[in-house]
């Protein structure tokens, strides 16, 4: 038992292709002995821009002998087939086994697979791994015609402490890769190549030789660094763990260091600072103890310089600099056009080929909120603000800063707006109108905002569907769902309007434009393509919060399109409240309906010529009760509606369920002693209204049938 | 600064040509590199090359963000095994030591759609900043480049504000001389950069424009049809220009720009055939 040890040194891996890389060829060398016939214990995989580091142990030093049997034909099959089968196993007649099996004579052919030295088959193993890491994207370098992510330099093999000798090519043979056991260290710091015995070996010269081949190492390492940085100037790091991952993979030898950004430029607005140093320079920010943003920075450096770092510092501060004059030189040329000047460009905007440009789609918001502002009780003040909010949200993506900054869309015409002396409201519903961004991403903070969120989504969504344009299984190019589950969030928290509500409101803007287009579906299918949409993704939302997937469905059916999103929430937590383990009378409530459906159920299937009466009968008739406790039921399941009644219009539901549940008693009773299915058809008639009633009672709140198994 | 370029490449064998003679984008339109890429003759060269990119002019206020400026372009074809190696050496040849200075190479991945060219490489960073495009080619005007070159352009005033240690371009020392003697970058672009930011964006005319793109588009498909590929590209590269002069007007509708790159590809890529066509059969 032996260990293996590989590296593949390469030209600068891009970052974010670094991780799932290490891990795809761990897989692929491990899935490779596997196919081989060798097991081994275990395997680790390190990674750096420049490396990929695996070590497998537990190998075998030999791969055993094998006896391995091949089934032929009968003895006595067609000459062809005998023949087939022998040169396929590579053997004459003689050299075959004759079974007798139950179904005949068969021959057999065992082969015994001589045992093979694991040296000889790794080579094969580990090239055909290097080959197979699939790379989003990939080169060809030099005269060669395969590619890999980057131009390969080096591999290293050992097996058992030797080199494993063989060769690679990409496709060039002047240019041949030969294995072997000798590495270099950072590039600049330590370039010169040494030998390795093994993995221990390696990565502590590596260390050595400036190189921390460990990625989780080097991600603590830059944390830890660039906290301490922070908090010897009494700062605060602004924690990002997507900056840290990438950073972390570009870089040897991470240095981290401090820089300053100019005071001059502290007085723009805070986000233009944070996605400039984000986006374009990767900078850490840092913030002082009221939360604001210092005007320290944090970088990480390939680099442990003699001067200490100060000409990288003083060079990084100085590239910051040049950006931040030209975001300030955006700053002051955009904040000399008001706003509304720049709504005409917009036409310049197309928003969809046949939904018109982004002008068009303004006016439209300038409608649909106050649609909206008015069913949510605004002011008349208030509405026209948000109008004047809708109307220039979009303006800020023909300024200057915008074009270079697309990620600042929405915060910077909030802040153009408030410069000019719009109103906090107009400013705040412009800023905000593209929350939230991502899932996890908060909702907007203003009721302004949230209108303008909502209008704005409601708008590209109803005009997509429109047109015909959804989205499929695997493809959302227009991000429908991150659209329809903004709705669903902001219509959750603000709102009692219906889905379907919200559809005929955004659909009145689109009137004019679909009535003369020849791409537009007709109206009924939209809607119903909506909504079916919208439940599917109100579902998987719901389920995501932890909400039971089959509690929702029973809550969902049939009522979705009439209820606001709030009260369905309130009774989906109600039911599953009811239904959990620990609640005896939830488990008894679900046991009658059971027992109530089973026997409807039972008689749809009756081909009894009565199944037509029974449909069509609704009530019960109190006169034809026979039995005691078929008046008890009869007086429970009115006393339970009269007392539910109340109960809904309150949102009281685990009262509503509560009370349902006192059913169980009569409903015992009633299936203990009375014959259901009477065979006088008036009798049997009026026994299944009896529970047609108790279901319909039921169905009021939610779809039991839904209902699965705990 | 830039001999010491020349003086190293050329040594790494390197054929160093002057620039070329006509307005472009930058030094990949040379054809010293777009039509030498193609085809299986190897081929090494070096050269300065002034660019023009009308819509980065700043009326000579911006200190590092100008409509003209210089690109060195080297191009080794097929690409060395040493590539990140003989760059760096270049840089340690001017003056920049990467011991000092925090060197990096980060993933981007070059692509002209006027050219219908790609590659993938990396700029490289110098203490934070672009100073270098390195790029290996995959692709030239639609076609597989077999073999693959290796291309660095190296921003050439960007790497001299290294090298001097000043802020921006316009404090360049040009000569290397002191006080009245001193000629320095603004001395000699400033009113340059003024002059052509109002040409470029303000004063150019449009409907001359228009119709020059036309006639150069025109003029190129007709030599082509001469199977004449290297006067062919000369016009492809003019309507590369005015295209870029008629985007600084603001004349160009975001639709339109989609249509305009499209067509002077489809010149590129013309003229890439032909040339390639030529190559082989030679």
């Amino acid at each position: 038992m032996t260990d293996l040890f590989i590296e593949i040194l390469s030209e600068e891996i891009p970052a974010r292709f670094q991780k799932k890389a290490s891990e795809d060829f761990k897989r692929l060398v491990e899935e490779g002995l596997i196919e081989k016939g060798l097991p081994f214990e275990d395997s680790e995989v390190l990674y750096s821009p420049r490396r990929l580091a695996l070590k497998v142990t537990g190998i075998p030093l030999e791969k055993e002998a094998q006896k391995i049997e091949r089934k032929g034909p009968r003895v006595d099959a067609p000459a062809k087939a005998i023949e087939g089968f022998l040169a396929s196993v590579g053997l004459s007649l003689a050299d075959c086994e004759q079974r007798a099996l139950p179904k005949g004579d068969f021959l057999f052919a065992v082969l015994e697979e001589p045992s093979q030295k694991t040296h000889d088959i790794l080579p094969g193993v580990i090239e055909r791994a290097l080959k197979n890491i699939p790379w989003p994207q990939s080169m060809r370098w030099g005269s060669g015609t395969e590619s890999w992510v980057r131009p390969v330099h080096s591999l290293i093999t050992l097996f058992n402490g030797e080199p494993l000798p063989f060769t690679v090519s990409f496709g060039d043979d002047s240019d041949q890769l030969t294995a072997g056991s000798t590495t270099t260290g950072h590039m600049f710091m330590s370039p010169s190549t040494f030998p390795v015995k093994d993995f221990k070996d390696y990565v502590e010269k590596l260390e050595r030789s400036y190189v921390m081949v460990d990625p989780d190492q080097r991600r603590e390492h830059i944390l830890t660094k660039a906290r301490e940085l922070a908090a010897e100037q009494g700062l605060h790091l602004k924690e990002d763990p997507a900056l840290l991952e990438e950073v972390t993979g570009l870089v040897e030898w991470p240095v981290v260091l401090m820089g300053h950004i100019d005071e001059a430029f502290m007085t723009l607005p805070q986000e233009i600072l944070m996605t400039s140093m984000k986006v374009h320079q990767r900078y850490f920010s840092t913030l002082d103890r009221h939360g604001c943003l210092a005007s320290s920075f944090i970088f990480v450096a390939n680099m442990s310089a003699s001067d200490e770092g100060q000409t990288i510092i003083s060079g990084n501060e100085r590239v910051l600099g040049a950006r931040l004059s030209d975001a300030q030189f955006f700053w002051d040329q955009d904040r000399k056009k008001p706003l509304s000047s720049l709504v005409p460009d917009l036409k310049k905007i197309t928003f969809q080929e046949h939904l018109g440009t982004v002008y068009d789609k303004t006016e439209r918001l300038v409608i649909l909120t106050q649609s909206l502002a008015t069913a949510m009780g605004f002011g008349s003040e208030e509405t026209k603000d948000l109008q004047q909010a809708a109307q220039l949200c979009k303006t800020d993506l023909v300024t200057e800063m915008v074009y270079e900054f697309p990620e600042l869309q929405g915060i910077m015409g909030g802040y153009y707006a408030k410069a000019q002396g719009l109103s906090a409201l107009t400013s705040q519903a412009i800023a905000e109108h593209y929350n939230p961004k991502g899932a996890q991403d908060s909702l907007p903070s203003t009721p302004g905002g949230s209108i303008l969120a909502l209008a704005d989504r409601l708008d590209t969504l109803v005009g997509f569907f429109s047109i015909g344009l959804r989205p499929t299984g695997s493809r959302d190019p227009f991000a429908l769902r991150r659209a329809v589950l903004g709705i669903i969030r902001l219509q959750e928290r603000e709102l009692s309007l219906t889905f379907e509500d919200l559809i005929s409101r955004a659909l009145k803007g689109y009137e004019s434009l679909l009535s003369r287009s020849d791409h537009a579906l007709p109206l009924e299918e939209v809607r119903q393509n909506l909504i079916t949409f919208y439940l599917e993704r109100l579902k998987i939302y719901w389920k995501d919060q932890g909400l039971r997937p089959d509690v929702t469905e029973a809550i969902l059916a049939g009522n979705s399109a009439t209820l606001p999103l709030s009260v369905l929430k309130k009774r989906i937590e109600s039911l599953e409240a009811f239904l959990s383990q620990s609640n005896p009378a939830g488990q008894d409530l679900l046991a009658v309906y059971k027992r109530a459906s089973n026997i409807l159920e039972a008689e749809k299937k009756n081909p009894h010529e009565h199944r037509a009466l029974i449909e069509s009968s609704r009530s019960v008739n109190p006169d034809l009760f026979q039995q005691e406790e078929e008046r008890r039921l009869w007086q429970a399941l009115q006393r339970v509606e009269e007392e539910t009644l109340p109960l809904l219009e309150r949102h009281a539901y685990l009262d509503v369920f509560q009370s349902l549940s006192t059913l169980k008693g009569p409903l015992d009773a009633y299936f203990d002693h009375v014959t259901v299915k009477a065979e006088q058809s008036t009798l049997r008639e009026n026994r299944l209204a009896s529970l047609r009633s108790f279901q319909s009672l039921l169905k009021k709140v939610a779809d039991f049938s839904k209902i699965g198994p705990l | 600064m830039i001999l010491r370029l020349h003086a190293y490449w050329s040594k790494q064998g390197c054929a160093i040509l002057q620039p070329y003679d006509l307005e472009m984008g930058a030094g990949t339109f040379h054809p010293a590199t777009t039509l030498k890429s193609l085809g299986p003759h190897p081929w090494r060269t070096a050269y300065v090359q002034p660019c023009r990119r009308p819509t980065d002019g700043r009326y000579g206020q911006n200190p590092n963000r100008v409509q003209h400026f210089y690109q060195y372009q080297v191009l080794i074809k097929p690409s060395p095994k040493k590539a990140q190696d003989l760059y760096l050496q270049s840089l340690r040849e001017i003056g920049i030591d990467p011991l000092l200075h925090d060197i990096r190479f980060v993933e981007d991945n070059w692509e002209s759609p006027t050219l219908g060219a790609s590659g993938l490489g990396w700029e490289v960073w110098c203490d934070g900043q672009e100073i270098t495009q390195f790029t290996y080619f995959q692709q030239m005007g639609g076609l597989e480049c077999q073999p693959v070159s290796v291309e660095l352009t190296y921003g050439l005033e960007r790497v001299a504000c290294v090298v001097q240690d000043v802020p921006d371009f316009f404090q360049l020392d040009w000569n290397g001389a002191e006080g009245e003697d001193k000629i320095t970058y603004a001395d000699i672009y400033q009113q340059n950069e003024r002059e052509f930011s109002a040409y470029n964006f303000d004063e150019a005319n449009t409907d001359h424009l228009f119709e020059s793109f036309k006639t150069h588009e025109a003029d190129c498909m007709a030599l082509l049809n001469q199977k004449l590929p290297l006067p062919a590209y000369d016009l492809c590269v003019k309507a590369s220009h005015v295209f870029n002069l008629l985007d600084a007007r603001g004349v160009i509708s975001v639709l339109e720009r989609a249509n305009y790159i499209a067509r002077v590809r489809t010149l590129a890529k013309g003229c890439c055939e032909e040339y390639l066509a030529k190559e082989i059969a030679s």
